[in-house]
């Protein structure tokens, strides 16, 4: 153990010297892990743990955000088949309007035609009447001028009638 | 004049300066302190206002402090037992390289008191290295105890279980425990080197420095010495590494389970 002492001693050892530089060394520990180490490393956990959920919560928004949009772009494809459906819906409305109109017009129309037709008919009826009536008041007068003689009113409608009665 | 008179070679003991009752002070104790007062007046000052948006000195201590710490659990290679010992080793780091490299400002040797140099690097004096170099191998030793309990402790260097085990299996099962055994003594020894070999590392690089410095100071006054500055303040830096890390490899050891975690 002398020995021990005594080689220690030669490069310098004394153990009051020792103690004093070991106990230093234990305030400087004491100093840096109450002043130094615990402030410093606190705030950088607490920078960690911020920073932790920041991202946390932008990885959390950005999903949220995903979803919104997968969400929107649902609403939308499912308003887009909606309004689709209702395009044709409409569209078949509309054709089928436009043939029922394109069927009331027809039937109008024939309704139309056949009216003209039954005017017409009646018009050549008439006219037919008028012609066959100037036709015989011609042929009366025709006569007259051949016979040179007037016949009276009485005869003259007797012969009318008879004319007439041939003709039909 | 590029050739100077030689410079006073420093003593291998660090210089009484004054003594107080019968406790002498010497040059590196006052140096201890100064570095100490130092450490006081960053930390309370400075460091313990730290806030969460830091400024550039705050920053710096950041990344230092960071940086010491994936160090740690580098070496380790478990985050837990870096952020526990962190403190320790860190305090080891900060304070031996100050101390290291604080005796390399010009003129601090200059300034004397009774004829002796008022202060001396910390580490340039054995009771220094030594101290904290048995303090640490120490630590390690009632870390192992708390991790083990005091017989299990015991039971790594003093191997009686592994030898009945040993016997009970067969001969040479025996004989091969009684080997174990006796390496379990030779620990001890190891241990014991573990203080000296951490302590005069430090130590002789750092009185080895001192020496060479002076003799170039000596020789050189010029141009010469500048260089040897920039290699002593590498050299304070990677002992101060080297002590930490070993350190930090022996706490590591000693609290590690090996097998048992392993199984």
């Amino acid at each position: 153990m002398d020995y021990i002492l005594d080689t220690l001693a030669k490069v310098g050892f004394d153990w009051k010297m020792g103690l004093f530089q070991f106990i230093n060394f234990l305030v400087v520990f004491w100093i840096l892990k109450r002043f130094a180490f615990k402030p410093i490393m606190a705030v950088v956990d607490e920078r960690q743990k911020k920073e932790k959920t920041s991202i946390e919560n932008f990885q959390k928004a950005k999903t949220e955000l995903q979803m919104a949009e997968q969400k929107a772009q649902g609403i939308i494809d499912e308003a887009k088949v909606d309004a689709n459906k209702r395009i044709e819906a409409s569209h078949n409305a509309a054709k089928e309007q436009g043939e029922q109109l394109k069927a009331k017009a027809k039937a109008e129309i024939d309704a139309l035609i056949v009216q003209a037709k039954k005017n017409i008919a009646i018009d050549k009826k008439e006219m037919q009447e008028s012609l066959r009536k100037e036709t015989v008041e011609l042929v009366v007068r025709a006569v007259e001028k051949v016979i040179g003689d007037k016949i009276d009113g009485a005869s003259d409608t007797a012969y009318i009638k008879e004319i007439l009665a041939s003709l039909k | 004049m590029i050739f100077q008179v030689a410079a006073e070679q420093p003593f291998i003991q660090p210089e009484i300066v004054f003594s107080v009752g019968n406790i002498p002070v010497t040059n590196a104790m006052i140096m201890s302190a100064f570095v100490m007062l130092i450490f006081l007046f960053v930390s309370v000052g400075i460091l313990r206002k730290a806030k969460i948006v830091p400024g550039t000195f705050q920053t710096i201590i950041e990344i230092l402090f960071t940086a010491i710490l994936n160090f740690l659990e580098t070496l380790t290679g478990s985050k837990v037992l870096a952020k526990n010992i962190f403190p320790l080793v860190g305090t080891l780091f900060i304070y031996i390289g100050i101390s290291n490299i604080i005796g390399l400002i010009p003129g601090i040797s200059a300034i004397t008191y009774n004829d002796v140099a008022l202060f001396r690097t910390p580490t340039n004096d054995f009771n220094t290295t030594f101290s904290i170099a048995l303090a640490m191998i120490v630590l390690t030793h009632v870390a192992s105890m708390k991790e083990f309990g005091l017989f299990g402790h015991l039971g790594k260097f003093f191997k009686f279980k592994e030898v009945i085990i040993g016997f009970k299996e067969g001969v040479g099962a025996g004989f091969l425990a009684i080997i174990d055994f006796l390496i379990g003594l030779l620990d001890i020894i190891s241990e014991l080197a573990k203080v000296i070999s951490l302590s005069l590392r430090l130590f002789g690089n750092m009185y080895a420095g001192e020496v060479l410095a002076a003799i170039l100071l000596g020789a050189f006054a010029m141009i010469v010495p500048a260089p040897w500055f920039a290699m002593n303040l590498l050299t304070g830096l990677l002992q101060a590494l080297v002590f930490g890390s070993l350190t930090a490899a022996y706490y590591a050891l000693a609290v590690d389970r090996g097998e048992e975690t392993n199984a």
